[in-house]
Formats: C-alpha cells, sequence, structure tokens
C-alpha cells in the first residue's frame, strides 16, 4: 500500500515537473517570439523613416538633383544633371533644411520613441570620391572641387530671358594649358515664340570653350542693357582653388544642360547628400543618403 | 487513527494545494505568453498608408477629397485615422467613414515640408 502511494507521488510529480518545464519553455519561446517581432516592426518603422526623410531631401531641400552618374567612355566619369532647374532658385533652402532637421531630431523622434541624427544636412551634396560640393541656392549654383586635379571638364548651357539685341557686354577669360580643366558655356536668349526650327532654343549669345587655370581667377560675364547679368567663374574663388559659380542678378536663367567630367576611378561614384543615424530597440542603423552612384 | 487520518488529510490538502499552485502557474504562463501578431500587419497597413498618400503628393497639398477617397477604398477589414499635425495642433483628422470603435491598433508618423513649414501626417490603424 505505501509502496502504491509512493509510486503515484512520484509520477504526480514528475507530471507536475514537466508540465512547469514545458510551460516555462512555452513562455520563453513566446518571449523571444515576441521581442523578434517587436524588433521587426522597429526594422520596418527603420526603414520607412529613412525613406521619408531621403524623399523629403531629393524632393524638397537640394534644388539641384544629381542625375545619372556613368562611364564616359573615354577614361573618364560623367555627372549629368537632368533637371538643373532655374536661376535664382530658392532663397530658403538652409532654414528649410535646419527646421526639418530640428523637427526630426526633437519632436518626432521623441513622438516614435526612437532616436534619429542627421549629420550634414544642409541643400548641397558631395560626389565622391572627387570630393565636389554641389550647391543652389538664390542667384548661385557653386561648385567646390577639392580634388580639383581630378576635373577634366564642366559643360553648362544657358537661356537667359533677354533678348540677344538686350546684350551689353560679354567678358571671356584667356584660355590655359591643355592639362587644366576644360571649361565650356554656351548662353542663349530667350528665343522667339515662332514655330520655326529652333525657335524656342534661342539665338546664341555666348558660345566659349576652353581650358581654365584652376588657380587664378577666370571669369565669364554677360551684362544686359535693361540691367542685369550672368556670371560664371572657375579657378580661385572663394579661398578655394577650383571653385566653378554660376551667379545672376536681375535675369531669369534656365539651365537647360549642366555635366560634369572627372579622371576615371576605379571605385564607386556617387553622390552623397548626408547622413542618417537611426537606434531603436537596440537597432542601429547609420547611413548615407545616396542621391545617385554609378 | 485520528491522529494518521488527520496526518493523512493534511497531506492530501497540501498535495492539492501544491497541485493548485502549479497548474495556476503553468495556466498564468500560457496567457502571458500571448503575442500580438496582429500589429505587424496593422503596422504595415499604417505605413502603406502614408506612403500612398506621400506619392500623391495629398499631405503636401492638404488635399481632404483624395485623403478621404484614398481611406475609403481600403479594404473593408481596415480601419483608419488620419491626422496631420502642425506641431500640436491638428491642420486636419480623416477617419474611415464607418469606423469609431478603436480595438487594438498600431500606428506610423511621417514629418514633411510644405509652404516652408514641418508637417506631421500620422496614420492609425485597427480592424473593423
Amino acid at each position: 500500500m505505501l509502496k502504491k502511494g509512493f509510486l503515484f507521488s512520484l509520477a504526480t510529480i514528475l507530471f507536475l515537473s514537466i508540465l512547469v518545464v514545458m510551460s516555462l519553455t512555452y513562455l520563453s519561446r513566446s518571449k523571444d517570439f515576441e521581442t523578434d517581432l517587436n524588433k521587426l516592426i522597429a526594422v520596418n518603422q527603420i526603414k520607412f523613416i529613412e525613406d521619408s526623410v531621403s524623399y523629403e531631401y531629393y524632393n524638397k531641400i537640394i534644388d539641384l538633383k544629381p542625375g545619372i552618374i556613368r562611364d564616359s567612355g573615354v577614361g573618364q566619369v560623367r555627372v549629368t544633371f537632368a533637371d538643373a532647374g532655374k536661376l535664382p532658385s530658392l532663397e530658403n533652402k538652409s532654414e528649410l533644411a535646419r527646421i526639418y532637421k530640428e523637427n526630426i531630431e526633437d519632436e518626432f523622434s521623441m513622438l516614435n520613441n526612437i532616436n534619429i541624427t542627421l549629420k550634414n544636412f544642409y541643400p548641397n551634396f558631395t560626389i565622391l570620391p572627387y570630393n565636389s560640393v554641389f550647391g543652389k541656392e538664390g542667384g548661385n549654383l557653386t561648385m567646390y572641387n577639392f580634388n580639383y586635379s581630378a576635373l577634366k571638364k564642366i559643360e553648362i548651357e544657358l537661356q537667359v530671358d533677354r533678348p540677344l539685341d538686350n546684350v551689353d557686354t560679354i567678358t571671356m577669360p584667356a584660355g590655359s594649358v591643355d592639362s587644366d580643366p576644360e571649361i565650356k558655356v554656351k548662353i542663349r536668349d530667350k528665343g522667339s515664340s515662332g514655330q520655326g526650327k529652333g525657335a524656342n532654343k534661342g539665338e546664341m549669345i555666348l558660345d566659349d570653350e576652353k581650358h581654365l587655370n584652376p588657380l587664378i581667377k577666370n571669369s565669364y560675364k554677360v551684362t544686359f542693357e535693361t540691367g542685369g547679368f550672368i556670371g560664371i567663374d572657375f579657378g580661385n574663388f572663394n579661398k578655394n582653388n577650383g571653385t566653378y559659380i554660376v551667379y545672376v542678378d536681375d535675369v531669369n536663367v534656365n539651365i537647360t544642360s549642366y555635366q560634369v567630367r572627372y579622371d576615371y576611378v576605379d571605385q564607386e561614384v556617387k553622390a552623397v547628400g548626408g547622413n542618417i543615424s537611426i537606434n531603436k530597440l537596440g537597432i542601429y542603423k547609420n547611413t548615407e543618403l545616396i542621391l545617385a552612384s554609378r | 487513527m485520528n491522529k494518521k487520518g488527520m496526518i493523512m488529510s493534511l497531506d492530501g490538502i497540501i498535495a492539492l494545494v501544491l497541485c493548485g499552485v502549479v497548474l495556476m502557474f503553468v495556466y498564468s504562463s500560457i496567457q502571458g505568453s500571448f503575442v500580438d501578431t496582429k500589429s505587424i500587419g496593422l503596422h504595415g497597413n499604417a505605413i502603406d498608408i502614408l506612403s500612398v498618400l506621400r506619392e500623391d503628393g495629398s499631405f503636401e497639398r492638404f488635399d481632404d477629397a483624395v485623403i478621404d477617397g484614398y481611406l475609403s477604398s481600403l479594404p473593408g477589414q481596415i480601419c483608419a485615422n488620419v491626422t496631420i499635425y502642425d506641431g500640436n495642433q491638428i491642420v486636419s483628422n480623416h477617419l474611415r467613414p464607418g469606423c469609431n470603435g478603436k480595438t487594438q491598433t498600431a500606428s506610423a508618423r511621417r514629418s514633411f515640408l510644405a509652404e516652408d513649414k514641418v508637417y506631421m501626417a500620422e496614420a492609425e490603424v485597427y480592424y473593423a
């Protein structure tokens, strides 16, 4: 009788122990599953935020969008701006970038219980590895070439909202040696509204192509009788060699074509507009805002 | 005999209590291990709503009719409430017609630039 009772107690204890172990395992697995699920939601959220910030940056903050980056076939890399827009551009892009960055890092981060940091978030971008910084704000289109030795050619075509007979003066720089970067400039007038071939393209005001020394000041300038001017500088400007600036005053200019060529490099060429770091639930993502790449 | 019976009864009661405690623990473990798998689907829906409305520019245009129309076109099982904020102020609120009883919700938010200001859109989604 005692032996039977002992066996019964032992079986009950074993059964209950198995039940406890199984429920603990189940609980632990459920907790792991829940953690994985929360991490999956956090990953989706991080991806969505990264995508949203890139979208706002590309579509609303920068006013000069890098288009195609590809090999030109002659040992060079060509960056083409398919939609370079107009000059003057909006004046407040820097302020817009500042308030957006402030909102994302403070209010938006707090509401989403997430830590977001935007670095180098300005209305300009850098072509790497050439270290060329492009920007467009107000009446200026700028390009700083901190590694100007790789720069081969800059081509720009502008159409100004003035007729050819309104041109007052045209100034052009002297050429340099063939090893210096080549600068090609075309400026057309507003064109006619007629039906003829090339009517809207405009009459040529200035068409020039020459090698210019990046260490000295070289300037193109077209002034108009009724006021206003277009200027194109290349060389030592704003304390930097190899700087390229297009600027306008009191005229409206459409940038119909803009492309830059560099020496070929056997590595990724990309347009980078800043950096975003996002951290949630131990998931950390730090990535460049890549606008275009070869 | 009485003493023996009492010890046996006490032993039985203790065993029953122990069994009860163990079974309660097992039951509460199973109850506590409930994982909310619906939230991932709802969160995905909230992100989709914000993405679609971003792509067609409805937020930037503050186009109430398009936002309402899009919410109405969602599958019948999905309820959504989209709110646009300017700081703490509500600029507009769009609740899918026929939805009001919130049960289990998931939400997503997006900051966007319009008229040189920063606004925030929030999509809150739940099953009808």
